[in-house]
């Protein structure tokens, strides 16, 4: 994994949760990788994996099973959807509009690209 | 875990390596020692292991003194040295002749970390190139699965694909109860698995904390011309990174390039930061 | 506390010198070989016959000159500074190092000697004896003559041992040198011990007496002279060995 230089590497690791979740790699009530398997798979410190499985878990996302290892809960994917559809609107929608505005794109070219883009991917 | 105290080394009359250093080890982390070239790194390491007797000053092991080498407390330690050399013998026979000095060697983890580091046992280690020697005394080294592990300049002579490969291997031996010290000044190469940083510096310690306590307090990155104006400090040239105290600021990832150009240009107002 | 000598680390180590020095071991038997046979056979077919002084000399030269050649192999890997950071730092204590490499210098050395000299000896006398049609006779391998050998190879070995460990470069002709040195402030110590004990012969005055005197002191090793050469020169060298390994710094 190639970490980006401003974001703190357990949080990176945790957007590599999202990710699978959204893409249903990892489905709810499902075991996921240990703590020393992730550690292993991205080359981080444990102690830095550990934070990532913790944060996790405070946003209950995943759950500890004592002994077994950790599980996505039941409602882990629409927690993970909802907070990426909120850093969605709040960090990168923002963004995008600021430079519309500097580039003076119109919301209607905008739209017309977006359902040019879904008719390719058809 | 490892204490030392007020340690003094010199190789030659008035002339210290190390002078009064104090530091404290603990198992379940990996530490940096961080030092330009001819700091100390290497001697401190070597005093570690008992390869140099210290001037002055204590060294303890698990709450023992230790002074002379022993075999019971060299049995909890190993060093991969920067410049080794190895016999010319096949891999398997130096691992029959070296592993029964180890109480707790690992015969299957040697010959797993052989295989991933793409050898065969049957080789004459004479005839592998100095990364892949390297290899060898790496998978050695972590095989032995001694208490304590220490590294010197572990990823030098190690192709780009061999240092992922080193760094997966270290992720996944580094448990609470090991304790490993890694030297290098290829940040880099480590910065992911390291999580302790100590710097050397004129034969002292001027740095020591743990990289959590650096993420809370301190920011790195790019800053505004504004934010630039308070940073404690910053690179020269277009786009440089700056150092700033965290306060409200979101959470970044250490810089430990730029917060070793930092400590050395400017220790006293990172670590006063880092000691509030 | 664990113990300070495990027997098992000592014949670990022992092992370990064995694979790691197995060529030079193996060259050094097969001169000592090769010379013993050629020797044994120019002398049957010259003298018909070989005498059991002459054997034993042969073999006490070979046994102790292969053996102080191989002593100073044995701290090779102490010396070299890229590997014995790595043999330093192996979990021994330095009496077992001292142990282990005294034992494969003395018992493993006079052990293969033993074979060499009898089993091979034996075989080279036959051959020789059949090939020459000299006089059939073994040689008497009398216990004393080769127990003396035995001895004083285990009263010279630890000078040695001390060369090897303590000198980086040029060991053999440092520690030859030693010797040398120490052997001749021993003769004149015994000279000067004769000439106090005879003080009333006017020891020093009398150039005929001091030759005497040196004359004595170079044969009479018994007495004090032999005491201190046992003492200082056998244990000694080995405490003082003991204290090399302990102090080197990698």
């Amino acid at each position: 994994m190639d970490f980006d230089g401003s974001k703190p590497i357990y949080l990176q690791i945790v957007d590599f949760f999202y990710e699978n979740i959204l893409i249903r790699e990892w489905q709810e009530g499902e075991r996921i990788p240990s703590v020393r398997e992730i550690a292993v798979l991205v080359e981080v410190n444990p102690n830095t994996a550990i934070r990532a499985f913790n944060h996790l878990q405070e946003m209950e996302i995943i759950y500890n099973k004592r002994g077994i290892g950790y599980f996505v809960s039941e409602d882990g994917y629409q927690k993970v959807l909802s907070i990426r559809r909120n850093e969605f609107k709040e960090v990168v929608l923002p963004d995008v509009f600021k430079k519309m505005r500097l580039l003076d794109v119109t919301f209607e070219e905008v739209k017309s690209l977006y359902e040019q883009n879904l008719d390719e991917d058809k | 875990m490892i204490t030392l105290k007020d340690l003094e080394f010199g190789y030659s009359k008035g002339q210290k390596v190390l002078n009064g250093i104090s530091l404290h080890f603990e198992c379940g982390n990996i530490y940096g020692l961080f030092g330009k070239n001819g700091e100390g790194k290497t001697s401190l390491m070597k005093i570690m292991s008992g390869l140099l007797y210290p001037k002055r000053g204590a060294y303890s092991l698990e709450g023992t003194l230790v002074s002379t080498r022993k075999a019971y407390w060299l049995q909890q330690v190993f060093l991969v040295p920067e410049d080794f050399e190895l016999p010319n013998i096949p891999i398997s026979s130096y691992e029959n002749i070296n592993a029964p000095f180890y109480p707790n060697f690992s015969k299957s983890r040697f010959h797993e970390l052989i295989e991933e580091f793409g050898l065969r046992p049957k080789a004459n280690i004479g005839t592998l190139s100095f990364g892949q020697r390297k290899k060898v005394l790496i998978a050695f080294a972590l095989s032995t699965n001694t208490r304590f592990l220490f590294m010197d300049e572990p990823t030098n002579g190690l192709d780009i694909p061999s240092k992922s490969q080193f760094r997966r291997v270290m992720a996944s031996v580094a448990t609470d109860d090991k304790c490993i010290v890694i030297s290098t000044h290829q940040v880099r190469d480590l910065y992911s698995l390291i999580n302790h940083v100590m710097v050397l510096d004129h034969a002292k310690v001027v740095f020591d904390q743990s990289l959590a306590t650096v993420t809370d307090k301190l920011w790195f990155g790019k800053a505004s011309a504004e934010r630039k104006e308070g940073a404690l400090y910053s690179e020269t040239g277009l786009g440089g990174k700056s150092i700033l105290p965290k306060k409200g600021l979101e959470e970044t990832e250490v810089d430990l390039e730029l917060l070793f150009q930092g400590i050395l240009s400017a220790p006293n107002q990172i670590n006063s930061i880092l000691k509030r | 506390m664990e113990r300070n000598i495990s027997l098992h680390r000592v014949w670990n180590h022992m092992k370990r010198d064995f694979i790691l020095l197995k060529s030079i071991l193996l060259t050094t038997l097969a001169i000592c070989a090769v010379l013993l046979f050629a020797v044994v056979q120019l002398n049957l077919f010259w003298n018909k016959g070989m005498s059991s002084d002459v054997y034993f000399s042969l073999l006490a030269f070979l046994y102790i000159i292969s053996g102080i050649v191989l002593s100073f192999s044995y701290f090779k890997e102490f010396h070299d500074h890229k590997s014995n950071v790595l043999y330093l730092t192996l979990p021994l204590s330095s009496e077992e190092r001292l142990i282990a490499i005294w034992l494969c210098s003395t018992l493993g050395h006079t052990l293969i000697f033993l074979f060499l000299g009898i089993v091979f000896g034996g075989f080279s006398i036959f051959f020789g004896s059949v090939l020459f049609g000299a006089e059939f006779n073994f040689v008497n391998l009398s216990a004393d003559s080769y127990w003396k050998m035995v001895r004083a190879y285990l009263f010279i070995l630890p000078i040695f041992l001390f060369g090897a460990a303590t000198f980086k470069r040029n060991r053999r002709a440092k520690t030859v040198l030693l010797v040398a040195t120490t052997v001749l402030c021993l003769v004149f110590f015994n000279m000067f011990l004769f000439g106090v004990l005879n003080r009333g012969m006017d020891v020093f005055d009398q150039s005929g007496l001091g030759s005497k005197a040196l004359d004595l002191a170079q044969k009479d090793f018994s007495g004090f002279g032999k005491f201190i050469f046992m003492t200082i020169l056998g244990p000694g060298m080995l405490l003082a060995t003991y204290f090399k390994i302990r102090e080197k710094e990698g």
